[in-house]
């Protein structure tokens, strides 16, 4: 029995009434660098650059929606991490990828904006700034009201957020534009199998003709992970080193398509996730090159971007995923008069905590497995010195002005499958009934499709109806994106600001290989999530099962041949030198400012102190007061570090370790009162150092003997 | 010790008991409390008040996995003057505390099943001279709770027998849906709940008023109330609820007693804050 329309207008129709509601513009302008300093190397150049931007706890974790917890504290901090190339005529790109679930356009032309400030020569056309997409990262920095509101279950636009990521992520690239020295590089790729799969085969294989293997994959793995994109592309870079003039291994830029979704909805930790255990993987194992031939560690940095990911997620266990939450009556005493409530039931604690370790416990096993392959492709490429020009072309569209004429709708629209979340990662109202009886929608395939194919919009079955979504939904979705085509060397980077699936990329890069032509057509690559957001790109083929994937792409089923056709009319622009055309600005409206992320609170009272650890289960637990409320974490740097009794000036592991998390518990004498838990590898007698982003411990606790080697943390803590 | 005194030590004693557990088990330690402002007081169907009211409750729950005991109070305070036609337990002409009552009950559970037993001591503290109920009418009955607390419609079965004053066995079912979820934080819900009333032997018997409370034996009345959330902040939960009953039982009918004909429906406004602690859930 079906009652889909009345059901969904009735179901949302207070969110689209609070989206209508107006908020102050932004305006958000294209900014030209500056032209190319004079010329001060003969020879191909390149800096690397890394910047830590975990917030304080209490930010919305954005990626899934709703779904999304509030953030109580951290496990793998995140970072921006650049990589700036300069040629022999001074034309510069900056390569940022950011540990955040999207890149926003108002985030992207700010950081810009910024980078221009700075004299780096690196403006809007020259920033190809990119997200792991980790699911475990804040939001709120969207130019688009809807993804401030709606991205987890604390919402709103946070300007002090906003600023503060972008003074970080352009000190990112300032410290890679300030370090540029003479480079020797190498592209390679290399297939990994068996880490990610498809997670919306009935869309994929709708595609005409049936998609092409992307390699030649091992014997015996499943058609869904067969059919992934298994391509690991990577840039090595070695500089030369300023006092011996030999050329060491300095870091990567790689491209590999893969959701950043090892965790699970439930987590409460901010937390680079998947692609966090690849960076740290590939930049330990640089370090170690460069120790053993003399170099410095610690400075290896590896720029990790997404490919096209739109459909690929990493091949993580059934049981790390945890249950939406149920409507159930709340538990209350067993009275013969209270009125009972019913309200959104999460997981126990017990059973959160299974799934959320079983995630971890998946995480490192893929991250490490892929950062292993990443070492191995490393290895392989010998990096030569090369003469090759950097090149790009840039584009900005706004839809409500061009969409028509570029073959997509001119007003985006959600489908009723984006409201049940994706095939792995459901929403609370995937399935959703009212009364229990009517079908609210709220699924993928048929019964999110409209059988009325004649509007822009075809297959999609809208999420309010036509005229809501028009009307009121769409204020609140991005109008505008930005396309980049950045070439380097014999290699085309394509930044697509969308969530680009596996078919929709080999199209694209088609596209550029045709467009760029000659007797050896350059390679391409997609680069996901680059520049803005526009939620997902899929085929048309794929469009019509409306997936979450189709039901997500906003401007219709022709976005994808749109995507791919301007990026070949990219290819003829392609310059090193200033843009033609005059800058634009953008009309953003990202909602009213709110103060999501905690603000500063007063000095501490007292010096920061560590209690006393003990052994809960396997782990060791312990209390340490450090920072303000609000205060941000001391940038790249340890707050503390677990390590064996006897050796106590080598942590085996600080607060930025997979086998680390730290929590936010509770405020005393103004100072944040913090919970680690670290799990041991082995049973020992261990001590923690409070280190307080010092090089050495301003306290070190009583040793305590923990450990085992079954490796499952224990339920979180239960928090203020 | 007469039977009151010994169910309010009782209830006590137990209060005591569930703290003492508490610092072993703090994650299965609940504590509820109600306070409902309602345009009347209605009980099994029946207008005891037709005046405003202030509804008020405490209760305090422990539970492990399987077993759960639980104590608690509630209480009616009169609200106004009242006029002459009015129904009241206190008594018209001021304002005052009409009811308190007292109740303990433990509990088994599997899965989503709870099976609840109970006692309840109503105790009344009106002023007979204006109409109102005093200690008098004070009486004790033992409850019995089947609640399928499952994912839709969650239907309870209550049963009351009076072993004090009243005859016979009063049965309520009730259920509840949700029908419209916000899937956005707060996360609210908006659900309809519904009660079916079954009077069995609980009628009062020609020439001798108050050995019952109902007319006829059978089904007393029906009810179905709209819950609409107006805010969700820690543990408080406000919400506001419209009732509309259909009265079977003429003494669940609102209008004027003896008339058979008049007050069939009757409505019912409650705005409701509750505050709980433990438990869970969000």
């Amino acid at each position: 029995m079906m009652l889909r329309r009345p059901a969904r207008y009735l179901l949302v129709a207070l969110a689209l009434t609070s989206a209508a509601c107006g908020s102050p513009p932004v305006y958000l302008p294209s900014v030209a660098p500056l032209p190319p300093p004079a010329r001060d190397t003969l020879s191909f150049s390149a800096g690397f650059g890394r910047i830590e931007i975990t917030p304080p706890p209490g930010v919305g974790l954005a990626g899934n929606g709703p779904e999304g917890r509030k953030a109580a504290g951290y496990r793998l901090r995140l970072y921006a991490r650049a990589l700036v190339l300069q040629d022999s005529s001074g034309s510069r790109l900056a390569l940022v990828v950011v540990d955040l679930p999207h890149v926003s356009l108002l985030l992207h032309r700010r950081v810009a904006q910024r980078l221009v400030a700075d004299s780096t020569s690196i403006g809007t056309d020259r920033l190809l700034l990119s997200a792991t997409h980790t699911h475990s990262a804040p939001g709120h920095h969207y130019e688009a009201s809807e993804y401030n509101d709606h991205n987890a279950e604390v919402g709103g636009y946070d300007e002090a957020l906003t600023d503060s990521l972008v003074a970080r992520i352009a000190a990112a690239v300032r410290l890679g534009a300030d370090g540029l020295r003479p480079a020797r590089v190498a592209w390679g790729t290399r297939e990994v199998w068996g880490y990610t799969r498809i997670r919306s085969m009935a869309a994929r294989e709708r595609n005409v003709p049936y998609p092409a293997l992307l390699g030649a994959p091992p014997a015996g793995l499943p058609p869904a992970k067969v059919a992934v994109d298994p391509r690991l592309t990577l840039l090595r870079v070695d500089l030369r080193d300023s006092l011996t003039g030999q050329y060491l291994p300095a870091g990567a830029y790689s491209i590999f398509a893969m959701h950043g979704t090892g965790n699970s909805a439930e987590t409460q930790l901010l937390d680079a996730d998947l692609h966090g255990v690849v960076e740290r993987g590939l930049e330990r194992h640089i370090d170690s090159l460069r120790l053993a031939r003399g170099g410095r560690p610690g400075v290896a940095v590896h720029v990790f971007a997404n490919g096209t990911e739109g459909d690929t997620s990493p091949d993580w266990p059934a049981d790390s995923r945890c249950p939406a939450p149920q409507i159930r009556v709340r538990e209350s005493p067993e009275s013969p008069f209270a009125a009972r409530i019913w309200g959104w039931r999460r997981v126990s604690r017990a059973g959160g905590g299974a799934c959320i370790a079983s995630a971890r416990r998946a995480i490192e096993w893929i991250g490490e497995r892929i950062a292993a392959e990443a070492a191995a492709l490393f290895d392989q490429l010998t990096p030569q010195p090369v003469a090759w020009s950097i090149r790009r072309a840039f584009r900005t569209i706004d839809f409500s002005q061009e969409g028509k004429s570029l073959g997509v709708c001119d007003t985006p629209f959600t489908g009723t499958s984006t409201a049940g979340g994706a095939a792995d990662a459901r929403t609370r109202v995937y399935g959703w009934r009212v009364l229990g009886l009517f079908d609210a929608g709220f699924e993928e395939g048929p019964a999110a499709t409209n059988p009325d194919l004649s509007g822009c919009q075809g297959a999609k079955r809208a999420l309010l109806g036509e005229w809501l979504e028009r009307h009121v939904v769409s204020k609140g979705l991005p109008h505008v994106g930005q396309f980049g085509i950045y070439q380097i060397g014999d290699m085309i980077l394509a930044g697509v600001p969308a969530e680009v699936t596996t078919e929709s990329g080999q199209r694209i890069e088609q596209a550029l290989r045709a467009a760029a032509g000659g007797a050896r057509p350059p390679q391409a690559r997609v680069v996901s999530i680059a520049n803005g957001f526009l939620q997902y790109l899929a085929t048309a083929e794929e469009y019509s099962a409306q997936t979450y994937e189709g039901g997500s792409t906003l401007f219709g089923p022709g976005s994808a041949a749109m995507v791919a056709r301007i990026s070949a009319e990219l290819v003829d622009s392609l310059s090193a030198g200033p843009l033609s055309g005059p800058p634009d600005t953008v009309e953003a409206r990202p909602g009213r400012p709110q103060r999501v992320m905690d603000r500063l609170g007063e000095p501490g009272e007292v010096p920061p102190s560590l209690d006393r650890p003990t052994c809960r289960g396997d782990t060791v637990v312990v209390q340490w007061r450090w920072g303000r409320r609000g205060e941000w974490l001391p940038a790249g740097r340890p707050m503390v570090g677990f390590a064996a009794a006897a050796d106590p000036d080598r942590p085996l592991a600080t607060d930025d370790h997979i086998d680390v998390e730290v929590w936010s518990v509770g405020l005393e004498h103004h100072l944040v009162l913090w919970e680690g838990r670290w799990l041991p590898r082995r049973p020992g007698n261990y001590v923690v150092g409070l280190l307080a982003g010092g090089d050495r411990p301003i306290a070190v606790s009583d040793s305590i003997t923990c450990g085992s080697l079954r490796g499952i943390p224990p339920s979180p803590p239960e928090l203020p | 010790m007469n039977r009151r005194l010994g169910i309010r030590l009782g209830c006590c004693a137990a209060l005591i008991a569930l703290h003492g557990l508490a610092p072993a088990a703090q994650a299965q330690l609940r504590v509820e409390s109600q306070v409902a402002l309602a345009s009347r007081q209605l009980w099994r169907g029946i207008s005891r008040s037709s005046r405003p009211s202030l509804q008020s409750s405490a209760a305090v729950g422990w539970r492990n996995r399987s077993v759960g005991l639980a104590t608690g109070a509630w209480s009616n305070v009169e609200l106004g003057n009242g006029e002459s036609s009015d129904r009241t337990i206190y008594g018209l002409g001021r304002a005052g505390l009409g009811e308190l009552d007292w109740w303990a009950s433990a509990s088994v559970y599997d899965g989503h099943t709870a099976i609840t037993a109970g006692v309840l001591r109503y105790t009344y503290h009106g002023r007979p001279a204006r109409g109102g109920l005093d200690h008098g009418s004070n009486t004790t009955e033992l409850w019995g709770t089947l609640d399928l607390r499952g994912e839709l419609l969650s239907p309870r079965l209550d049963v009351f027998w009076d072993i004090e004053r009243i005859d016979g066995f009063y049965l309520a079912g009730s259920s509840a849906v949700p029908v419209l979820a916000w899937p956005f934080s707060p996360f609210s819900m908006v659900y309809l709940e519904g009660e079916l009333g079954l009077n069995l032997g609980q009628r009062v018997h020609p020439g001798r008023p108050g050995s019952g409370y109902f007319d006829d034996t059978g089904v007393t009345h029906a009810r179905v109330s709209l819950q609409v959330p107006l805010f969700h902040a820690g543990g408080f939960a406000g919400r506001l609820a419209y009732g509309a009953q259909l009265g079977f039982d003429p003494a669940t009918r609102a209008g004027l007693d003896g008339d058979p004909t008049r007050g069939r429906l009757t409505h019912l406004v409650e705005a409701r804050v509750t505050f709980l602690h433990g438990g869970g859930d969000r």
